[in-house]
């Protein structure tokens, strides 16, 4: 099973479905239905040396969306992120923020997208409120207000100094940081690696609690499953720098299925493709007008772990 | 925005600010307290350039590092690049700021010395601004230069190597360090010829500064804002092979520069010249004791060996020879003094003994117009033995005179075996011998393949296209005795040394007589420890037969490693009795000097001085 077959059947790429499945609805029917775009990003490439990080990289986040970017360590999620963030420069591409089409982000574009990076590295001399000061300066939607609020929220002490917080009060603190502007687009790079558990579902009740509250459209990166389950309603799963599926949980869960138990074909039918054996049985991807067109096959769903693992454990060997 | 950066970058670094201000207000309370303690005419402003040559230097590297490092150090980088900051404009920031900062404590020093000069005397507000521009100038290149360092990161380590190199080849072509640029500013007439503001280095220092400011711009802002420190981390290879590649060009331009860079005429001030310009060469002769008929007569008889000379090795031009008179030199010794700022070869000799026979004198010009030509390499090549051997073949000299040195050489062993190592035969015989000896060969070659190889040896190495060293030391044909002598002589060594010997052997015979007059020379040095630390030289001489009333003299030199190429010109020499076989060096050295040691004595039968005993050792 090649990459290219996996990718044939993405949503995200109807134009390279093939001719014998069942056509979905027109793209400009569904463009008209789905919400504008607040990042677009179409065909990223950045090469490191003979490491191609970022290898035509596409993918669509829409306004109010909460996206899953999904991919193992070194899948090229934190390169994306930093081209979207304008830190790096793409080798070729375009990235569009709120439909403006540039090749690297201008400062104007960053003071609309909030940040929390995988690692807090805030000046250790200055307290939280002195934070919030230094990057008040930096946006001009600063709103003051708003972070003293999330301070308290969060239970951080405004007068304490960075270096005196916890792990999971720095990735906070970083949030307030990143809300306070009220930018339309939050992007978290794994921002709950290093956390232990209940720092980590404190961390996501309260991603999911400020998006419900404020409306904004959130994108973050993790290689756990479980955290994307937890509030994304979108999702795209990036291996080798390719973007393999974007879609919603209910299409990833319906497109990916394992064969079986009873009879098993030799080969998928037209318009499902067969995955490596990673997780054990037949695997089989295709969208679900594909599954829907063959009754008489039996087969059953699978976790997200499992689906996860069989679209990018393929790589392994 | 970058305002506000440079705002938190002034926080960040309060702590520095604070041990600065004290390092310079000790400096500055320092100076000004020396100054209370001489009641002299000078201006208290002049206390500026001491405080800036000692803070800047330590501001500007401690400003870099404080600037530039420690925000990669400590990953906030990470931070900042997250919100909608550039690289560029954040470092660009830190650079401005880190020149502000140099300016605003220069500023604090100089309006604390205007006030403590007020305290005592007038201002001479002329004298004020002249401080002041020559102050500012300076220190905003020290600034942007410590500053570009900081940006280098590991990469600064070229970017003074570059400014030694600039350094060494300025002073290497004759430049005055005290003419240069930020130097002139603060050493040259500083506070006492105020009207005399020297604006070309003015100018110079301030295009210099705005240079290294504008270089460090570029490289803070150059490939998507990264910063030169983490060059080291993110530049490619590639990168790394252009920037050495730019470096060594500009190396490479700067020697190229500075040895094709035409220097006027050395120009005798004194009354007396006579001079005359041939078609390869000139030659001017200055003496007050001379006759002008007896100068001419030296002029023609100058500017003959230099038009055959040149004519033989078809160098177009040599450079310009200058014969000054010295009534108190010892006659045949002969002094080439140095011209770094003008063009041409000063030799000085006591002009009224050499004139009656002026070979040596002029042999020892030719010598040193051909170093001057070759820019010094034939003296240094392996076949430094052409160098001196044919401008002497060229005069024509007593031939018995020079077989006999060359016997008297070949009796202490040495020969065409050891032209490979010049420097050694000069070292143990004296000049003047060695002379003798290279003569004979040329005389040998001369008499086997013919005069015409003897010239064409002489111009494939001495008369050489003058080349670039570099491009000489890649891709010169660089032959060896032996392959230069096939190739030009159809003589190898082998086959030269069996001639020489036959040569010599004729020569002995011939001149038995005078030969049996000369002493056999030998002698020898001992050391002895009247310290732990401290040596003394014993020497003792063996003479046979002791020539009546003679003298002799003792050379030595101390070394800095033992095999230091020695410089004729810097041996001491001590002067004995010849009866006084026995004696001690009035000198001591420490255990473990590096020293050469030699006896020397004139031998008339020879006429000249000879060499003798000479050694190189460690003192025990």
């Amino acid at each position: 099973m090649g990459k290219g077959r996996v990718l044939g059947y993405l949503p995200a790429m109807e134009a390279e479905q093939p001719a014998d499945l069942e056509p979905g609805p027109p793209l400009e029917a569904r463009a008209t239905a789905e919400p504008p775009a607040v990042l677009e990003a179409r065909e990223l490439v950045r090469i490191y040396g003979a490491i191609r990080a970022a290898d035509g990289l596409s993918l669509t986040v829409r306004d109010g969306d909460i996206y899953g970017f999904l991919g193992r360590n070194g899948a090229g999620k934190t390169t994306a992120i930093r081209m979207f963030m304008g830190i790096i420069r793409p080798d070729a591409g375009t990235i569009a923020i709120r439909g403006e089409v540039s090749k690297r982000l201008s400062l104007r574009h960053k003071q609309q997208i909030g940040y929390v990076a995988q690692e807090q590295h805030f000046y250790p001399w200055m307290t939280c409120r002195a934070l919030g000061d230094f990057v008040a300066g930096l946006y001009p939607s600063w709103d003051d207000q708003e972070f003293e609020r999330l301070l308290r929220a969060f239970d951080l002490p405004a007068d304490r100094k960075s270096s005196e917080l916890s792990q999971g009060m720095r990735v906070k603190l970083a949030l307030a940081l990143a809300i306070a502007p009220r930018p339309p687009l939050l992007i978290l790079d794994e921002p709950t690696a290093g956390l232990d558990p209940v720092a980590r579902r404190e961390f996501l009740e309260i991603v999911r609690h400020q998006v419900r509250t404020s409306g904004q459209t959130v994108f973050f990166s993790s290689h756990l499953m479980d955290e994307v389950e937890r509030i994304a309603d979108r999702v795209g799963i990036i291996e080798r720098g390719r973007l393999v599926f974007e879609g919603t949980l209910t299409l990833l869960r319906e497109s990916v299925r394992r064969v079986g138990p009873f009879e098993v074909p030799t080969s998928p039918p037209p318009g499902l493709s067969a995955l490596p054996a990673a997780i054990g049985g037949t695997t089989w991807v295709g969208p679900p007008e594909a599954w829907a067109a063959y009754p008489e096959l039996s087969s059953e769903t699978l976790g997200l772990d499992d689906i996860f693992i069989a679209l990018v454990g393929r790589t392994s060997g | 925005m970058m305002l506000h950066l440079m705002k938190k970058d002034l926080r960040e670094h309060a702590g520095s600010w604070l041990i600065l201000l004290l390092l310079q207000s000790a400096l500055l309370g320092a100076h000004s307290y020396q100054a209370t303690q001489f009641a002299d005419d000078h201006s208290r402003l002049l206390i500026l350039p001491r405080v800036e040559l000692l803070f800047l230097p330590i501001l500007s590297h401690l400003l870099g590092h404080q600037l530039f490092t420690v925000e990669l150090r400590t990953r906030t980088i990470l931070f900042l690049e997250g919100l909608p900051v550039s690289r560029a404009q954040a470092y660009v920031g830190k650079l401005l700021l880190g020149l502000l900062v140099g300016v605003g404590f220069m500023a604090t020093a100089y309006g604390w010395l205007i006030y403590f000069t007020h305290l005592v005397q007038p201002v001479d507000l002329r004298l004020a601004l002249d401080v002041a521009a020559r102050a500012g100038a300076v220190a905003l290149l020290i600034l942007s230069v410590g500053l570009l360092a900081a940006v280098l990161g590991r990469f600064r380590i070229p970017l003074y190597l570059a400014l030694l190199v600039a350094a060494g080849l300025y002073a290497n072509g004759g430049g005055e360090p005290t003419e240069l640029g930020p130097f002139a500013l603060l050493i040259r007439g500083f506070g006492t010829t105020t009207d005399q503001l020297p604006l070309t280095s003015l100018f110079g220092t301030l295009a210099a500064a705005m240079v290294a400011t504008i270089v460090s711009g570029i490289i803070l802002t150059m490939r998507e804002g990264s910063v030169a420190i983490l060059l080291g981390e993110r530049m490619r290879h590639s990168e790394k092979v252009g920037v050495a590649a730019v470096l060594l060009s500009i190396a490479a331009m700067a020697a190229l520069l500075a040895e094709h860079r035409p220097k006027e005429p050395f120009r005798f001030k004194e009354d007396g010249v006579v001079s005359r310009r041939g078609l390869h060469s000139s030659v001017s002769i200055q003496s007050r004791t001379l006759s002008s008929t007896t100068s001419r007569q030296l002029l023609e008889r100058s500017t003959g060996l230099l038009e055959l000379l040149a004519e033989r090795l078809d160098i177009d031009q040599l450079p310009p020879l200058f014969l000054a008179g010295d009534p108190g030199r010892d006659p045949g010794t002969f002094e080439r003094a140095t011209l770094n700022k003008k063009d041409g070869v000063l030799i000085r000799a006591a002009l009224d003994a050499e004139h009656r026979a002026p070979a040596d004198l002029l042999v020892f010009a030719a010598t040193e117009l051909l170093d001057r030509h070759t820019r010094g390499r034939a003296r240094l090549e392996a076949l430094g033995w052409l160098r001196e051997a044919y401008p002497f073949w060229l005069a024509e000299p007593d031939a018995t005179l020079a077989w006999r040195r060359a016997i008297y050489a070949a009796d202490r062993g040495f020969g065409p075996k050891d032209l490979d190592r010049w420097h050694q035969v000069e070292e143990s015989l004296g000049r003047p011998i060695a002379r003798g000896l290279a003569w004979s060969l040329l005389q040998t070659i001369a008499e086997r393949s013919g005069p015409a190889a003897v010239d064409r040896l002489a111009k494939v190495t001495l008369g050489a296209p003058v080349s670039p060293w570099l491009w000489r030391s890649l891709a010169m044909n660089r032959a060896g005795n032996d392959g230069l002598l096939v190739r030009e002589a159809q003589l190898n060594l082998d086959q030269l040394e069996l001639a020489w010997q036959e040569a010599i052997q004729r020569e002995r015979s011939a001149q038995q007589a005078i030969l049996a007059t000369i002493p056999k020379l030998d002698g020898e040095v001992r050391v002895e420890a009247p310290t732990s630390l401290s040596r003394r030289i014993h020497y003792q001489l063996a003479l046979e037969p002791a020539p009546p009333e003679a003298r002799f003299f003792l050379l030595w030199k101390p070394l800095y490693v033992l095999n230091d190429p020695l410089d004729e010109a810097s041996l001491e020499r001590s002067s004995f009795e010849v009866a006084a076989t026995k004696g001690t060096l009035s000198r001591s050295f420490s255990a473990g000097s590096n020293l050469f040691v030699a006896f020397a004595m004139v031998v008339p039968a020879l006429g000249c001085e000879v060499r003798f005993g000479a050694q190189r050792w460690v003192l025990p």
